[in-house]
C-alpha cells in the first residue's frame, strides 16, 4: 500500500508540475501583458510599458522566467500579483480559505444528500415518490448553475429577505459566535446552490448504482441469515454501490471547481475563482500560475482522496489501484 | 414596458446643487463596486475604483471646480494648496500649503510632499497616464519659507491644471531601497493619505473600509466610515442594494429602471459620463499598414457607411433615454463641447446613390453590393466585455444589411481586442475612450500619428493637418471662449471627414440609499463629495451606528 501510494503522490506531482508548466507558458502566449491596462489608456508614454516589464523581468527570455519562477516556488514565493497590489502568496492566503469552506461545505451536503437520496431512490424504484424525486433531481441536473444562483437569490435574498445575497460577512456585524453564525448564514446560499447542483449529480449516479446491486446474489443471502431490511440497503447494498459514485468523485471535484467560479461571482465571495479568473483577464502571470499551482493541488489531491476512498469501499479495487 | 423608461426620470434627483448646512456627523455608507480597485497610490491607479480610493485618501494641490474648464486659475478651489502667486512671467506658480494639513500618521504636508508626488508620476516605471499632463512642467522646487514653487518650461492655458493633477505623497514613507518600488511598497499596501478619509483595511476581491479623519484640515468629514464591498455581478450588486445590505450603485442599467421605481427606499441620481463610443473606420490596410485601406481610405466610402446608419435610433434601442448620440469626439462635461457641429445626417437613399456611383451595386442574388464581382463586405471589431457594444454593432450590422453592405461581427476578448486594435487589424471598430475634463486627450486619440504622443491611441489612422492645427490651436487658447472656437474647427473637420461613426455618451444613473443627504455629485468623480454626503439620525440603520473606539 506504501508503494502505490507512494507511486500516485508521484505521479500527482508530475501532472502538477506539468499542469503549472503549461499554464505559465500559455498565457504568455495571450495577447497582452499585466501592464496593458496602463497602456490602454491615452497619455501612458510607450517607453513605460519597456521599464515596467523591465522592472519584473518580463523582458527576459521565457526560459529565465520559468527557471527564476520554480526557484521562487522552492523558496514560498510565488512572485507579485499586479492585479491585486500584493504578493500572489498572501492573495492567496486570504481567498483560498474562503474556497475550501464554499466548496467543502457544498461537497459535504451535495454528498450527503445525494448518496442518500440516490441510495433511497435506487431502493424504492418505482414508488410514485421516487419517480418524481427522480425527475425533479433532472430538472435540478438540467438547470445551469448561474440560473439556480439568481433565482436562489431573487428569492431568499430580495423576496423573503431571509438570508443575506452578497459577501462573507455582515459589514460590522456581530463578532465571536454570533459572527460565526454570520458567516454561515452568508454560506448558505452559495453553498446551497452549489450542494444542489452536486446533490442532483450524486443522486442520478448513485440511484444507477443501487439499482445495480438492489437484486444481488449477496443481499439475499444477507436476508436469508436474517440481518434487518435496514442493515441490508446500508450496510451491504450501499457499500456495494458506493464505488461508482466515489469514482465520479474525482471527475466532479474538477467541475466543482469550475462551478464555483461562477458562484462566486454571482455571490460575490472572495474566493479563489474569481482572483483566478480576474488575473487571467489582467493578464496577471503570477497569479494565474499561482492560482492554477493551489487548483492543481487540490484537484488532483482529492483525486487521490477520492481513490483510497474506492479502495476502502471496496476491497475488489484494492489490487488495481 | 415603455413607460418603465419615462416614469422614473420623475424622482430623479436634481444634482449640482449645493448644501450649505453640512449636516449631522455619523453614518456610514457601502458602495457596491463592481471590481476591486487596482491600487490605492494616485501615480497607480487606473480604474475607476482605484481612482474613487485614491481620492478619498489623498488630496490634490487644487481641484477643478463644477465648471470643470481647465483653462486658467479662475475656476480651481484650494485643497492641500490653500492660496498660490504666479510669477511675473507666468512661467512658476508658487503655492502655500495648507498649516494644518496633515498625513494621517500625524505628519505635517510638506513642499517635499509635492516632489514626492510629481516625482512619482514622472518615473515611468510607474506607468502613470497624469504624466502627459505635467509635460510643460521643468520641475519643483522646495522654498525656504515652506511653500513650493512649479516652475514651467512654456506657458499654457492649462497649466493650473497641471497643478490640479498633482497629488503630494508622503515622502518620509516613499520606498528608498535601490530596486524598490512604489508599486511594491508598503505604502501602496497601507496608504497613509491626506484626504478625508484614512485607509482601515484591504481585503483583496472582497472589501476595502475607510474611516473619517475627526482631524482633516477642512473640516471633519461627515460620515464616519466608507466601505466598498465587492460585488462583481451587475444583478447581484443592484439586489444588495435592495435588500439594503449596500446604498450606493453607480451604473444603473437601462432595463433595471423599472425595477428601481420599485424600491422606496432608494433614489436615482443622473449625471454626465466623460466616456464616450464610437465606430472607427481603418485609413490603413489592416495586413499592411503602409497601403491605405482598400474601402475605408476613400472618404465617399465613409460617408456613405455613416449616412446608412441610423444612430438616434440605435441608441434609442440600446439605452431608451439613458444615453444622448453625440456628434463628435467629445462629452457634454467638457468645456469644449459644441452642440451645433452638423452631424452627417442619416439618409439611406443618399448613401444608397453614393454606393451606386463607387460603382458597388445591389446583387439581385443576395441583395449584397458588389463591384467587379466582389462583395462589399468588412469585419466589425468589438470587445466581448462590452454588451453596449455588441448590440449597437448587431443593429448596425442590420442596418447596413439592408442598404447591401454586408458587416462581419469579430468578438474579441478584452486584451485581444485591444492588441488587434493596437495593431490595426480591423476595418472598423467599435471603441470607446474614457475622456478628462481636459480636451488634451484628443491629440493622441484622433491627431495625427507622430510626434509628442500625438495619434499614439489613433488606432484607425485618421489623418489630417487642418485637424491638428485647430486642436493645437485650441490646446494653446488662452481664453475658454476662443478654446471652444477653435475647437469647434476642428471637432467640424473630424465629422465632415467621417473618420468614425460617433455613437453615443451614456448618461450616468446611479442609485443611491434615500436616507444620505447628497449636496453634490459631480461627473468628473461622484465620490469627490462623499466627505459631505450626511445621514439625519432618525434615518439611520443599524450600521450607521458610530464604530467603537479600537
Amino acid at each position: 500500500m506504501t508503494r502505490v501510494l507512494l507511486l500516485r503522490l508521484a505521479q500527482a506531482t508530475l501532472v502538477v508540475g506539468l499542469v503549472v508548466t503549461a499554464c505559465f507558458a500559455l498565457i504568455r502566449l495571450a495577447p497582452g501583458d499585466p501592464f496593458f491596462a496602463a497602456l490602454e489608456q491615452p497619455d501612458v508614454p510607450v517607453e513605460a510599458a519597456a521599464r515596467m516589464r523591465e522592472q519584473f523581468g518580463y523582458d527576459r527570455p521565457v526560459l529565465e522566467q520559468y527557471t527564476r519562477f520554480v526557484r521562487g516556488v522552492m523558496r514560498g514565493d510565488l512572485g507579485w500579483s499586479h492585479s491585486r497590489a500584493r504578493p500572489v502568496r498572501e492573495v492567496l492566503v486570504e481567498v483560498v480559505p474562503n474556497t475550501v469552506l464554499l466548496m467543502g461545505t457544498a461537497l459535504l451536503i451535495g454528498l450527503a444528500l445525494g448518496i442518500g437520496v440516490g441510495a433511497w431512490q435506487g431502493w424504492r424504484a418505482g414508488s410514485p415518490v421516487a419517480r418524481w424525486s427522480n425527475r425533479l433531481g433532472l430538472v435540478l441536473v438540467s438547470i445551469p448553475e448561474f440560473v439556480l444562483a439568481l433565482l436562489m437569490a431573487l428569492l431568499f435574498g430580495t423576496i423573503w429577505r431571509v438570508l443575506p445575497i452578497g459577501g462573507m460577512r455582515t459589514e460590522f456585524g456581530p463578532g465571536g459566535l454570533a459572527g460565526l453564525v454570520d458567516v454561515l448564514r452568508h454560506l448558505v446560499l452559495p453553498a446551497g446552490t452549489l450542494a444542489i447542483v452536486i446533490a442532483a449529480i450524486i443522486a442520478r449516479h448513485q440511484r444507477a448504482a443501487m439499482l445495480a446491486v438492489r437484486d444481488a446474489e449477496f443481499l439475499r443471502a444477507a436476508r436469508a441469515m436474517g440481518i434487518s431490511e435496514r442493515r441490508v440497503v446500508w450496510q451491504h447494498a450501499l457499500r456495494n454501490a458506493l464505488a461508482p459514485v466515489l469514482t465520479v468523485m474525482g471527475v466532479l471535484l474538477a467541475s466543482l471547481a469550475s462551478g464555483a467560479v461562477l458562484i462566486e461571482r454571482i455571490f460575490a465571495w472572495p474566493g479563489m475563482g474569481r482572483a483566478l479568473v480576474d488575473a487571467v483577464l489582467y493578464r496577471d502571470y503570477p497569479l494565474v500560475v499561482g492560482a492554477v499551482l493551489v487548483t492543481s493541488i487540490g484537484v488532483v489531491g482529492a483525486t487521490l482522496l477520492a481513490d483510497l476512498a474506492v479502495w476502502w469501499a471496496d476491497p475488489r479495487a484494492r489490487g488495481r489501484l | 414596458m415603455r413607460c418603465a423608461f419615462v416614469v422614473p426620470f420623475a424622482f430623479l434627483v436634481a444634482c449640482g446643487g449645493t448644501d450649505d448646512g453640512r449636516g449631522p456627523v455619523g453614518g456610514t455608507v457601502i458602495i457596491a463596486a463592481p471590481a476591486d480597485a487596482d491600487a490605492m497610490l494616485p501615480p497607480l491607479v487606473r480604474t475607476s475604483q482605484g481612482r474613487l480610493a485614491s481620492e478619498l485618501l489623498f488630496d490634490r494641490l487644487v481641484e477643478i471646480g463644477p465648471s470643470l474648464n481647465t483653462i486658467g486659475d479662475r475656476d480651481f478651489q484650494p485643497r492641500l494648496a490653500e492660496k498660490w502667486t504666479w510669477s511675473a512671467d507666468s512661467l512658476a506658480i508658487t503655492f502655500t500649503l495648507a498649516k494644518n494639513a496633515k498625513w494621517h500618521d500625524g505628519a505635517p504636508v510638506t513642499a517635499a510632499d509635492v516632489q514626492a508626488g510629481y516625482r512619482a508620476i514622472m518615473d515611468s516605471t510607474n506607468g502613470s497616464s497624469l504624466i502627459a499632463d505635467l509635460a510643460d512642467v521643468g520641475g519643483i522646487v522646495s522654498n525656504a519659507d515652506g511653500t513650493v514653487t512649479i516652475q514651467f518650461v512654456r506657458r499654457a492655458p492649462e497649466q493650473f491644471f497641471a497643478a490640479s493633477v498633482i497629488f503630494p505623497l508622503p515622502a518620509h514613507l516613499m520606498p528608498t531601497d535601490s530596486g524598490a518600488t512604489l508599486a511594491t511598497s508598503a505604502l501602496a499596501r497601507n496608504p497613509v493619505g491626506s484626504g478625508p478619509f484614512k485607509f482601515v483595511k484591504w481585503e483583496p476581491l472582497a472589501r476595502f473600509e475607510f474611516a473619517a479623519v475627526e482631524d482633516y484640515y477642512r473640516g471633519r468629514p461627515r460620515l464616519d466610515r466608507v466601505v466598498v464591498t465587492i460585488t462583481p455581478e451587475p444583478a447581484t450588486g443592484l439586489a444588495r442594494l435592495w435588500a439594503e445590505e449596500a446604498d450606493v450603485w453607480e451604473y444603473l442599467p437601462a432595463g433595471d429602471l423599472a425595477e428601481a421605481q420599485r424600491h422606496a427606499h432608494v433614489r436615482l441620481v443622473s449625471s454626465n459620463a466623460f466616456d464616450y463610443s464610437f465606430v472607427a473606420f481603418n485609413f490603413r490596410d489592416s495586413r499592411d499598414r503602409e497601403k491605405p485601406h482598400p474601402l475605408f481610405a476613400d472618404a465617399a466610402m465613409r460617408h456613405a457607411v455613416s449616412m446608412a446608419v441610423d444612430r438616434a435610433a440605435v441608441v434609442q434601442a440600446i439605452f431608451d433615454t439613458l444615453a444622448f448620440p453625440i456628434k463628435g469626439p467629445f462629452v457634454r462635461a467638457q468645456f469644449t463641447a459644441d452642440s451645433t457641429i452638423r452631424a452627417l445626417p442619416f439618409d439611406r437613399t443618399a448613401a444608397a446613390a453614393i454606393f451606386d456611383s463607387l460603382g458597388w451595386r445591389v446583387s439581385p442574388a443576395d441583395g449584397i453590393r458588389r463591384r467587379n464581382g466582389k462583395a462589399l463586405t468588412f469585419t466589425a471589431l468589438i470587445p466581448g466585455s462590452s454588451r453596449n457594444r455588441e448590440r449597437a454593432s448587431v443593429l448596425i450590422q442590420e442596418q447596413l444589411r439592408q442598404i447591401g453592405v454586408a458587416m462581419e461581427i469579430e468578438r474579441a476578448e478584452n486584451r485581444t481586442f485591444t492588441q488587434k486594435r493596437q495593431d490595426g487589424q480591423f476595418d472598423i471598430v467599435f471603441g470607446g475612450w474614457l475622456s478628462t475634463p481636459s480636451p488634451r486627450g484628443i491629440r493622441s486619440t484622433w491627431g495625427s500619428f507622430g510626434e509628442g504622443g500625438w495619434g499614439a491611441q489613433n488606432d484607425g489612422r485618421y489623418s489630417n493637418p487642418a485637424f491638428d492645427a485647430a486642436v493645437q490651436s485650441g490646446l494653446t487658447a488662452l481664453a475658454p471662449d476662443a478654446a471652444r472656437a477653435h475647437f469647434r474647427i476642428a471637432y467640424q473637420q473630424i465629422v465632415d471627414d467621417a473618420a468614425a461613426l460617433f455613437l453615443y455618451e451614456p448618461r450616468i444613473i446611479a442609485v443611491v440609499h434615500k436616507r444620505f443627504r447628497i449636496p453634490a455629485w459631480r461627473p468628473d468623480g461622484w465620490w469627490r463629495s462623499l466627505a459631505e454626503w450626511s445621514v439625519e439620525p432618525a434615518e439611520r440603520l443599524p450600521r450607521d451606528a458610530r464604530p467603537t473606539a479600537n
